[in-house]
């Protein structure tokens, strides 16, 4: 079975480390993408957002409370976004661990709608994770392997 | 790694924003006050406690999530429930005078200098007096040049 991308660490921080999603033939990872989309950086809560991560990933840990369920019925619960304010801006992740987060795309929630799925942007970042979370979770229990053995350190 | 993603995380050529930084910090403290505080209190679940003061549960999500920007009402009210001050307000001496000195103090006519000690210095006079600072604040009790005005 071959997962189809790579788990490449982006940032250790002093409380957690933090990897992201690259897919095989692609030279940038989800991540990337996310910080690179004009509308994202451009955004309102976009700064917020920034400092948020790095008050997890530095100073206060991975602590459950800040990372939402996406949508449990239709999602993975495992499944979680990071956003700031009302959540439009959208940032999905997999809290593997209290030390380790794996971030993937989001984006932003238009006005006009009420649900995430009713966005194709966010559907399609939020079932890309969710996909890459269970390939990851049957690829380490056909191989007998823990998830340390599948990082790109 | 790239430059956008290195900027992101390290700052190197867009700041955020210090008001920002700042809400930002002090939402996730509350944030993180009121979560240990529920837990610490008799409450089965957080759901219990935000039906208990009345609140969505979704709501409580968003102020555990650091997301909220509360209001002293709310916060308050939440202070209530759990029988714990999830904020307080730090005052030094000097500062608690000057909150009962203003009102009563022409500013025009004189500059009011409060120290540490119960002094109050006036139109270039330094004058000790504690009586100002525990009698009922009139202006009967303000002095000029040592004297009672």
């Amino acid at each position: 079975m071959n997962l189809g991308f790579k788990l490449v660490r982006i940032k250790v921080g002093r409380k957690a480390k933090i990897y992201s999603i690259q897919y095989d033939g692609e030279e940038n990872h989800e991540f990337h993408k996310f910080v690179t989309n004009p509308e994202v950086c451009n955004h309102p809560d976009y700064q917020a957002l920034r400092k948020k991560i790095k008050e997890l990933y530095d100073k206060r840990g991975l602590l459950p409370q800040y990372f939402r369920p996406e949508d449990e019925r239709c999602l993975n619960p495992e499944i979680c976004r990071i956003d700031y304010g009302v959540g439009y801006l959208r940032l999905y992740c997999i809290r593997w661990s209290d030390k380790m987060l794996i971030l993937g795309g989001g984006g932003i929630k238009p006005n006009d709608i009420r649900f995430w799925q009713e966005s194709t942007e966010l559907s399609a970042a939020a079932r890309k994770i969710a996909n890459a979370f269970n390939l990851i979770h049957e690829y380490l229990k056909i191989n007998n392997l823990k998830i340390e053995d599948i990082l790109e350190d | 790694m790239s430059r956008e993603v290195d900027d992101f995380f390290d700052e190197i050529e867009t700041k955020i924003p210090e008001d920002v930084s700042r809400l930002v910090e002090k939402q996730m403290d509350i944030a993180e006050a009121i979560a240990d505080a529920i837990d610490r209190n008799d409450f089965k679940n957080r759901k219990e406690f935000a039906q208990t003061i009345g609140m969505k549960p979704s709501m409580l999500s968003r102020i555990l999530a650091g997301n909220a920007n509360l209001t002293l009402k709310t916060i308050t009210k939440i202070e209530a429930a759990l029988e714990t001050d999830i904020i307080s307000i730090t005052r030094s001496e000097a500062k608690a005078k000057v909150i009962y000195a203003m009102p009563m103090i022409d500013m025009k006519q004189t500059s009011v200098f409060i120290s540490s000690e119960p002094t109050i210095q006036y139109t270039g006079s330094i004058i000790a007096d504690t009586e100002i600072m525990s009698s009922e604040f009139t202006n009967a009790g303000i002095m000029e040049n040592g004297a009672r005005a």
